[in-house]
């Protein structure tokens, strides 16, 4: 008697945490159902900062994928600390970071790429990095960690990371580009106190300094 | 912080919270790239052994992640030993203490052609074909090549242990080697140039061309010395800086060899008492 090939279950209406902690427990239908809904996005990430190199995107996304099937294996999630999509997005990023820095003498130019991995953040593993940048998000989402930074400050903050000119805001804002260039400082320094205060340390502070203070 | 540090980790948590936006998105659910299980990832739950992870329908970009279990092939393997622990990155670390051989600046010094050595349940990977190795492996000692030959050491009373920790920076493998050496003219550790432990540290290295390498040098009676793979692996651990929970090196650069020889030294210096001299070096050869 033959077996009958069976589709595996596709888990669309289980949540990403769920998912997880299956995959966690070695389930690889589930671990798939992550990559499925994930991995499009991660891609097309990768895509862009390679400015569509896709032989290379398609390298990194499946690193990328590898290094959390080990991470869940290993325990390396908590998704009482980050949701999965920042914990995908901060293993996507340390394999990324990975490939800058064995690239950055070759392809893109060491002095290039050297300013853009000195100035990345890289705390020492991709469970940090998620807890930090899901500390990050929630500072940047309405109503949430007491309003940290107010309506304002967080529309600032969310500009200015998208690549919005100071110029440009403070002409939205009607306000001098000095004033909108204070209060985006304001709103930064505000963030980085409550990251302190969450016990993440800043690569200065990883050398001694008092990361935050 | 460094200037555009809290910028960019903004710019991450935006790129994030649109990973998951797009994770809601049906339309954006693309299997544009299917992941493929390697045949070996199902070995990857099983952390009793560092599985080379190839990454099957990977594309052709040059990167050289492998396993490196190399040792000098110059004198007869006597033992080899893997150990594995936890590293920030994706990392792997191989510590081929290939025997303990005697390199005497008096005699021919022994060829180092880097040959592999095959350690239990490693396979040393060739070079051109990308695997990943797994990077987060609980501390395990393969004991392997059971060929063990009486250390001949008829009329040396005093030598040096030699460990060249090699880092290649494209990979983050770090390969542990170690040799007895023995100073040309008898001389002392304290006589040894800098410049000389280098060249002995790079003689040594199992990585074909190192990124950065740290030398460590016990000097001693021979029979002080760390000799036994189990002895160096004791040594091995007291200069790993990776102990997360440790205090003292809570501030250190986990990513930079360079930055205290000193503590290194301190570190070896307390696991093997005051009856031998020790003596760190660290290099940064970059290309």
């Amino acid at each position: 008697m033959s077996a009958t090939p069976v589709n595996p279950p596709r888990r669309e209406h289980e949540t990403l945490a769920d998912l997880a902690k299956a995959a966690g427990a070695g389930d690889r239908t589930a671990f798939e159902a992550i990559h499925r809904r994930l991995s499009g996005g991660l891609y097309r990430q990768f895509l862009e900062r390679l400015n569509g190199r896709r032989d290379l995107a398609d390298d990194l996304s499946q690193r990328t994928w590898l290094g959390v099937w080990q991470s869940l294996q290993l325990g390396r999630y908590d998704p009482a600390k980050s949701a999965m999509t920042t914990f995908v997005y901060a293993v996507g990023y340390k394999i990324w970071l990975q490939h800058l820095r064995s690239a950055s003498r070759g392809e893109y130019g060491e002095s290039a790429m050297a300013g853009l991995v000195d100035s990345a953040p890289d705390p020492e593993n991709e469970a940090t990095l998620a807890e930090l940048l899901e500390d990050v998000r929630s500072c940047l989402q309405e109503g949430a960690d007491g309003g940290v930074l107010t309506a304002d400050e967080r529309g600032l903050v969310r500009a200015s990371a998208q690549g919005a000119s100071d110029r440009e805001l403070a002409r939205q804002m009607n306000v001098a580009v000095s004033t909108l260039n204070a209060r985006k400082q304001a709103a930064l320094e505000k963030l980085r106190r409550f990251l302190a205060q969450k016990g993440h340390r800043t690569k200065e502070g990883e050398r001694g300094g008092r990361g935050g203070e | 912080m460094r200037p555009g540090e809290l910028e960019n980790l903004v710019k991450m948590a935006l790129e994030a919270e649109a990973l998951e936006a797009e994770s809601h998105d049906a339309q954006a659910q693309s299997p544009c790239s299917p992941f493929v299980w390697p045949a070996q990832l199902h070995d990857a739950a099983d952390t009793s052994c560092p599985p080379a992870l190839r990454l099957a329908g990977s594309a052709p970009e040059k990167h050289s992640d492998h396993l490196v279990a190399a040792g000098a092939s110059g004198a007869r393997p006597m033992a080899g030993i893997g150990w594995w622990w936890a590293l920030p990155v994706a990392a792997c670390i191989g510590l081929a203490a290939v025997g303990t051989r005697l390199v005497s600046q008096l005699l021919v010094p022994a060829p180092v052609d880097h040959g592999a050595v095959a350690l239990e349940g490693l396979k040393p990977q060739d070079s051109q074909q990308p695997a990943l190795t797994a990077d987060t492996r609980p501390p395990v000692v393969h004991t392997a090549v059971g060929d063990h030959a009486p250390f001949d050491l008829p009329v040396v009373r005093e030598a040096s242990l030699v460990m060249a920790v090699s880092l290649d920076e494209s990979t983050n493998c770090r390969c542990t080697q170690t040799v007895i050496h023995q100073w040309s003219d008898d001389r002392s550790l304290q006589s040894v140039g800098r410049d000389e432990v280098l060249r002995v540290g790079l003689e040594s290295s199992c990585l074909p061309s190192p990124d950065r390498m740290l030398v460590l040098v016990v000097s001693g009676p021979i029979d002080q010395l760390p000799r036994t793979p189990e002895a160096q692996l004791q040594l091995a651990s007291c200069i790993d800086l990776t102990d997360e929970d440790d205090p003292y090196i809570d501030d250190l650069d986990l990513d930079d060899f360079s930055h205290d020889e000193g503590k290194y030294a301190a570190y070896a210096q307390i696991c093997l008492g005051n009856g031998v001299s020790i003596e760190a070096v660290t290099l940064r050869i970059g290309r």
